[in-house]
């Protein structure tokens, strides 16, 4: 009997342990299914331009090697070189042997009309935030139905103006229009921001004897601070890759955005995708950059700018 | 001051006016005006050569409805726009549900999916050119490695498929940000009702059919009306990787406005198109209004 309870005993404590242990295996298949497809999601996410960042550091020939080399045998910067050298003799690098000029082009029509727009955007989302004025409702609606429409419905009009403005061939002209392209959305982030700011801080401010410029320049724009970068860096994002209105703008060379030089020596050269991925990691640089250190509210503000939610 | 009290408005209202009116003249002489001289134009038939102007109503339209490549071009438009949004709502959803738990492996990923979306289209155009190359494409050689495929396929070569090799993209480009925003609204599910399920016993399925998903509606929808949106805007994506060809196969209504416009010089034509293309994002974009509306009042109260 003793035994019979002994044996019982011991089997139930290796009972105990079996179950444990396939709760155990079942955890790790678990954490092991989840980290693959995560993996896979990453792969699959990144892959296409890590491919490109390989190429541009592989010499023209190893770049068409069959079966394709995946990572450089022979790791060399020429193709850094040819971009701002421009002593690429074989014409390989033709549209994007100048691309420093380019690259400069693609800063100022970037980093201007992200600074005026985010400025007019701010003010613009103070005065719907904080004012209740007839024909606020029917302005912002406009401006959110209005936000879809610069794209291709508006080459040929814009094509016409500018034209008639006598700014072709400007980079004045792209300027202007990506300032007024990006105030619908700019206004509508904004104003949503200045809305989550309590409204009491203003008001002590009032009381104390600030004006209306004052409370608005010394109060909200201070508390405001994350979402007019987040305005600015969308449109900095937005006009950097612009092509459409760039290209129908733009006709000399040395006026080309990075974007237009890009396209093309894509399109229209027997390409070289050394000297592409080159260039392709130059211009992803700086956006990996602002994605590094403004990740967490920028994501927050740009999740919020599309939904609306604040 | 009188004027003022005739119109009942108050000195704020002043100050309101005033800081809206710089970025109103700029969305009424940028947005609003091109969108009235796009429509005039399409009944003119304006040219920069000839300097001349005239009214020719429907003409230019007659002139779309002709061309030969107009069937191919809004078949295309279709695939494009609904393959795509449909694409990303569905993988952006099992994605995004993914991203919403806390499993380790997340922290990593929710920034690693944003560099496709965060990067200029023309460098992940370049990059997938570049991966779909028919002969020393990385992507053929995946696929025959994996045993697929049997010898390289032209993906951008092909005019049966080409369009389809282009949803592709658009798809990789546009999911990390239907993935985030849905991960962001299922996390904003309140918890307590997840744990009134499991203890009702609902299994991991149920949970999500049941009480995910309907509280995810909204957000599919937004999401869904702003890829239509954006797809019938994109003009980088084909015209970047095909030119709308091999021989117009892939061409969509914005690579044909461009087309039209800037390499045949056809800006009637191309106007009449933009019209269309136009007409088609005002209504995509008066259903985001009305999807919007909702939270908007709640805003406002």
């Amino acid at each position: 009997m003793n035994t019979s309870l002994g044996s019982t005993t011991i089997l139930s404590e290796s009972e105990v342990r079996r179950s444990h242990l396939i709760a155990r295996i079942k955890w790790y298949l678990r954490g092991a299914l989840i980290t693959t497809i995560g993996i896979v999601i990453m792969v699959v996410v990144a892959f296409p331009n890590l491919w490109l960042l390989s190429t541009s550091f592989k010499t023209n020939d190893d770049s068409w090697a069959i079966p394709p080399q995946y990572i450089p045998l022979r790791p060399t910067l020429e193709s850094y070189g040819y971009l701002f050298g421009g002593a690429d003799t074989s014409g390989r690098s033709r549209e994007l042997q100048h691309w420093y000029v380019y690259f400069v082009n693609s800063i100022i029509v970037a980093t201007i009309p992200a600074v005026v727009a985010t400025a007019i955007s701010t003010l613009a989302g103070y005065g719907f935030a904080r004012f209740k004025f007839p024909g606020a409702t029917f302005l912002l609606t406009l401006l959110l139905v209005g936000q879809m429409f610069p794209g291709p419905s508006l080459f040929v009009p814009i094509y016409f103006m500018v034209n008639s403005l006598g700014l072709y061939d400007s980079l004045l002209a792209l300027i202007i229009i990506y300032t007024a392209f990006h105030i619908p959305v700019g206004t509508w982030l904004s104003n949503g921001f200045i809305r989550s700011i309590p409204l009491e801080l203003e008001d002590s401010a009032r009381i104390d004897g600030c004006n209306l410029l004052q409370t608005l320049l010394y109060i909200a724009l201070p508390l405001a601070k994350i979402g007019i970068l987040t305005v600015a860096l969308m449109g900095f994002m937005a006009f950097w890759g612009e092509f459409g209105f760039a290209s129908i703008i733009l006709e000399d060379r040395y006026k080309y955005t990075a974007t237009l030089a890009m396209m093309r020596q894509i399109t229209e050269t027997t390409s070289t995708f050394t000297v592409i991925g080159a260039a392709a990691t130059l211009m992803g640089l700086p956006l990996l950059l602002f994605l590094l250190f403004a990740q967490k509210s920028f994501v927050r503000g740009l999740a919020a700018g599309a939904l609306k939610e604040s | 001051m009188t004027l003022m009290k005739t119109l009942g408005l108050r000195r704020q209202d002043l100050f309101g006016y005033a800081l809206v009116l710089p970025a109103m003249l700029c969305v009424f002489g940028f947005i609003v005006y091109p969108v009235g001289e796009v429509i005039r134009l399409s009944f003119t038939n304006t040219s920069l050569l000839t300097k001349k102007s005239d009214f020719v109503g429907f003409e230019s339209y007659e002139r779309v409805l002709e061309d030969p490549l107009i069937g191919t071009v809004f078949q295309n438009t279709v695939i494009w726009v609904f393959a795509t949004s449909s694409l990303v709502m569905l993988i952006g959803l099992a994605v995004g549900y993914f991203l919403s738990f806390d499993f380790r492996i997340n922290k990593a990923l929710r920034s690693g999916i944003l560099v496709p979306w965060i990067l200029p289209a023309i460098v992940s155009i370049a990059a997938w050119k570049w991966m779909y190359n028919a002969e020393m494409g990385v992507l053929n050689d995946l696929l025959m490695k994996a045993g697929i495929l049997r010898e390289g396929y032209p993906w951008l070569g092909e005019p049966g498929t080409v369009i389809y090799a282009l949803v592709a993209v658009s798809v990789w480009r546009h999911l990390p940000f239907a993935a985030l925003v849905i991960s962001a609204a299922v996390q904003a599910i309140p918890n307590t009702v997840l744990e009134a399920a499991t203890i009702d016993g609902a299994n991991g399925w149920d949970k999500f059919r049941l009480v995910v998903m309907p509280n995810l509606g909204y957000t599919l929808s937004v999401v869904g009306v702003l890829q239509l949106i954006w797809n019938m805007n994109d003009l980088l994506t084909v015209w970047g990787s095909t030119k709308g060809g091999p021989a117009g196969s892939s061409e969509i209504l914005s690579t044909f406005i461009y087309d039209q416009g800037f390499m045949s010089f056809r800006f009637g034509v191309s106007s009449a198109l933009s019209v269309i293309n136009f007409l088609v994002i005002l209504t995509a974009s008066l259903i985001y209004l009305l999807l919007l509306k909702r939270t908007w009042r709640a805003d406002e109260a």
